[in-house]
């Protein structure tokens, strides 16, 4: 798969608009190959499970963003503490929720253009 | 059995001086991973029990040593500035300052679940609950003999650390017999109006 394929496996049809904000507060929202197209990737909301003591199909909030690192005005690395922007729901018009990631060394896809994101929802203190 | 009114007795204590500190849940439960809780929770069930041979008679009581399982479970996010975070209109600046106010949900759950720990603990151990509010001598040799912590889940929109507690007593078990038949009734009153001959002793005859 070339790397040119995440322009649509990534930013193609199933695509959702992200916003990240890197530790020093500046906001992406463009995608860094086209300055004029909303930077977009892959957010998976949960995952479905059955609940062992009722059997009841039940769904667990792991959300999940994969962005193409080509896209990236700036790429997260190890250690740093991102907010980010995701929709509610799976709709490009839906209200944005924010959330935290930290990055950590597994979670980079370098070999294949890819980065994938953790996060965690921030609370107010 | 008798462990069965301990094991009711313990999640009764716990649920009684839990004062909005944790949840109590009273049996096995698979998914402290799974499902996420929001309160701290103690699951606490019987665990395994042993008849030490040695501990035994052949018809009559039997030492029985109880293990007890105390499943704990936190779960924390991160806790900062989320107002600024989600105002459009914060500056660069302030948004840096927002991100660096979150604390570390890791640490936090860490030591949530200490501190959970720390209640259940205190609980359990109070000399004052020495027999988990039970009769004197219905269970002896309570004891919390140990923590240990699981590894933290932190791969989901909140982080969730779980950890167990063994807790180990001793009751005496009797057996209770065959159900639905009345037991054989013994009168064992002693008569001994006519020991007018061994006097040092007692010496009589069955009544009834």
């Amino acid at each position: 798969m070339a790397e040119a394929d995440l322009a649509e496996t990534l930013e193609g049809e199933w695509a959702l608009p992200v916003v990240l904000i890197d530790p020093e507060g500046n906001r992406y929202d463009t995608s860094a190959n086209d300055p004029l197209a909303p930077l977009t990737g892959q957010v998976l909301y949960g995952k479905r499970a059955f609940n062992p003591d009722t059997g009841e199909d039940i769904f667990i909030n792991t959300p999940v963003v994969t962005l193409r690192i080509s896209s990236l005005t700036r790429v997260p690395v190890d250690g740093e503490r991102w907010g980010v922007k995701i929709p509610t729901r799976p709709s490009m018009t839906a209200p944005m929720v924010d959330f935290l990631f930290t990055v950590r060394p597994s979670e980079g896809g370098a070999s294949i253009g890819v980065v994938r994101l953790y996060l965690q929802r921030a609370a107010q203190a | 059995m008798q462990y069965e009114i301990i094991r009711d007795a313990i999640e009764q204590l716990l649920f009684d001086e839990a004062h909005r500190r944790y949840n109590v849940v009273g049996y096995q439960n698979n998914s402290a991973g799974l499902v996420e809780r929001f309160e701290p929770t103690v699951i606490v069930f019987f665990k395994s029990g042993n008849f030490p041979e040695s501990g035994g008679t052949a018809s009559g009581a039997n030492r029985f040593d109880l293990t007890f399982s105390l499943d704990l479970s936190v779960v924390v996010n991160a806790e900062g500035d989320l107002m600024t975070l989600q105002n459009q209109n914060a500056t660069a600046d302030q948004l840096s300052s927002s991100l660096e106010s979150f604390s570390n949900s890791l640490r936090d759950a860490d030591r949530a679940i200490d501190h959970l720990f720390s209640d259940v603990y205190n609980v359990i151990m109070d000399a004052r609950h020495e027999h988990f509010k039970l009769p004197k001598g219905q269970v002896s040799s309570r004891w919390l003999s140990g923590f240990t912590k699981h590894a933290p889940i932190d791969r989901g929109e909140s982080t969730v650390l779980t950890g167990s507690a063994a807790l180990s007593c001793t009751v005496c078990e009797q057996v209770d017999g065959e159900r639905g038949k009345a037991g054989i009734d013994f009168d064992l009153t002693l008569d001994i109006a006519d020991d007018d001959v061994e006097r040092t002793g007692v010496a009589g005859t069955l009544g009834g």
